[in-house]
């Protein structure tokens, strides 16, 4: 079980190393980096807004509960506007991400490995980490970061109308102690972990693709299996990022 | 036929695991003929034709081209050699998320240096020599399995390709389809002189275009002959296989 864990994260870093010298060595295809940061970015718009937004009116809704008990429900907006730009946000953003496009990922070159489309590919001379991956990777990296500062921002809009206009926080005190306690650091760690998660939901994404074997039932197993390990790896990355970062601060 | 050895395999190995899939291969492709290596489900033949074309590493054994051993070339190597081998796939494998036009264009953006305009006018041709003129812009889930078979032959010969390996190039089809296709398989060895290696279970096809047929049983050619002599082989695997008598 070890040994097979390390063989798949083996599999993957040296995916993602492959696709990096095929970024140096200028063989990245423009038109299909955009093809595919629309596919990515643009069209994961809706749910990731509806996800920002739910997530940021359910903290403050908990937040202003748990505070009121304690006579500290006009602090709500000290701890949603951290918690929202570091963790939440960027945390929800990927996994929700994992499920629609590192899933779409998987089984659309899952479908093309099992019809043979990747060994068409090779025989035109075209190589599947080239062509493939490294759209997909560069896409996602830049992408999620992008995505996540839209949803902190959507997801703020939901916990101030919840705070404000549900729960009679004094919006000037909301405000003050948003600001008081928020600092930029906070939305740059958000975004830090988002571009990590990117890069990690299209290459488990694309190597699980890459790896389907057996007709429809490998690429569904491939499918399952990119949603599952890349939001396992979303969360074990965001504890060590969680670790690092802050330790970054004291220099 | 006197022509010369195009591509020649010697002691081909290829194992997974404990199942010796090919297991000393030996065959001689000759400039210009049309190649058949016959066997039943399973034999390994499209395992064979995965180490020709450098889709598989072979474990033991060398596969010549023009003198140079593919077994041992690298990835440069490779991609000068596979601008003179060209594959239809047993199910087309063409690209899905391009249309039909974009599909024979492929090759030809990815191996040649010509512009748009010449691309555009080889895919016309391409298409045309398959019978399919004026469907560049379809897609792909709009043709039928024949139409797909003939743009996979198309996308194969627009680079004008010196070998086109055929993976059971008549699975599938009908058989007035599958009549079709021969005929294109002749006609494309014919118009552009290249060899043509398939691999394949149907006799047919075998006896009607090939020049040269192969049986591969065990992991090994055990006969290669003409059709007249294939046909009138006293081998028992080979009797069994063109009479098509039950195990």
């Amino acid at each position: 079980m070890i040994k097979s864990f390390i063989d798949e994260v083996g599999t993957v870093v040296l995916t993602g190393a492959r696709a990096m010298a095929s970024l140096l060595r200028g063989e990245a295809d423009g038109k299909e980096i955009l093809k595919q940061m629309e596919v990515i970015g643009i069209e994961s718009v809706p749910v990731l807004a509806l996800t920002s937004v739910f997530a940021g009116m359910v903290l403050a809704l908990n937040t202003f509960i748990g505070f009121s008990r304690f006579g500290a429900g006009q602090y709500t907006g000290s701890v949603v506007g951290v918690a929202l730009a570091k963790e939440l946000v960027p945390v929800l953003a990927g996994i929700v991400i994992a499920g629609r496009v590192g899933a779409a990922m998987a089984a659309e070159l899952g479908t093309m490995k099992v019809t043979e489309q990747i060994d068409a590919l090779y025989t035109l001379n075209a190589e599947p980490i080239s062509y493939l991956v490294l759209p997909r990777l560069v896409a996602s990296t830049i992408m999620l970061p992008v995505l996540v500062l839209l949803g902190i921002g959507v997801a703020h809009l939901g916990a101030y109308i919840v705070a404000v206009g549900l729960m009679g926080v004094n919006p000037r005190l909301y405000d003050y102690y948003l600001f008081l306690y928020m600092e930029p650091w906070d939305i740059a760690t958000g975004l830090i972990k988002a571009t990590s998660f990117g890069t990690i939901i299209a290459l488990v994404g694309c190597h699980k693709g890459l790896q389907a074997e057996g007709g429809a039932e490998g690429v569904g197993k491939a499918t399952t299996s990119a949603v599952v390990h890349s939001s396992i790896a979303i969360l074990i990355v965001d504890f060590i990022w969680g670790k690092i970062l802050p330790w970054t601060l004291r220099f | 036929m006197d022509s010369e050895i195009l591509i020649e395999v010697e002691d081909l190995k290829k194992f997974f695991g404990e199942n010796r899939v090919l297991n000393g291969v030996n065959l001689k492709i000759r400039e210009g003929e049309i190649y058949i290596v016959l066997g039943r489900s399973g034999a390994g033949k499209s395992v064979l034709l995965k180490n020709i074309v450098g889709l598989m590493r072979p474990d033991a054994g060398r596969i010549l081209y023009r003198g140079r051993d593919l077994a041992k070339a690298g990835d440069d190597e490779w991609k000068r050699v596979r601008r003179d081998f060209a594959v239809v796939f047993q199910h087309s494998a063409l690209f899905d998320s391009l249309n039909v036009g974009e599909n024979v264009a492929f090759g030809l953006r990815r191996m040649t240096k010509l512009g748009e305009e010449e691309i555009r006018k080889a895919v016309r041709e391409s298409l045309a020599l398959v019978g399919l003129s004026g469907i560049e812009n379809l897609r792909v889930s709009q043709l039928s399995g024949g139409m797909r078979k003939r743009v996979a032959i198309a996308r194969a010969i627009a680079v004008r390709p010196r070998v086109i390996f055929y993976d059971e190039p008549t699975t599938g089809l009908d058989p007035i389809m599958s009549a079709n296709i021969e005929q294109l398989i002749l006609r494309m060895n014919r118009k552009l002189g290249s060899t043509t290696f398939i691999i394949t279970h149907d006799l047919k096809l075998a006896f009607s275009v090939g020049n040269t047929l192969s049986m591969l049983h065990d992991g090994k050619i055990i006969l290669e002959a003409g059709v007249e002599e294939f046909r009138e082989s006293t081998h028992p695997v080979v009797r069994k296989f063109v009479e098509g008598i039950p195990d």
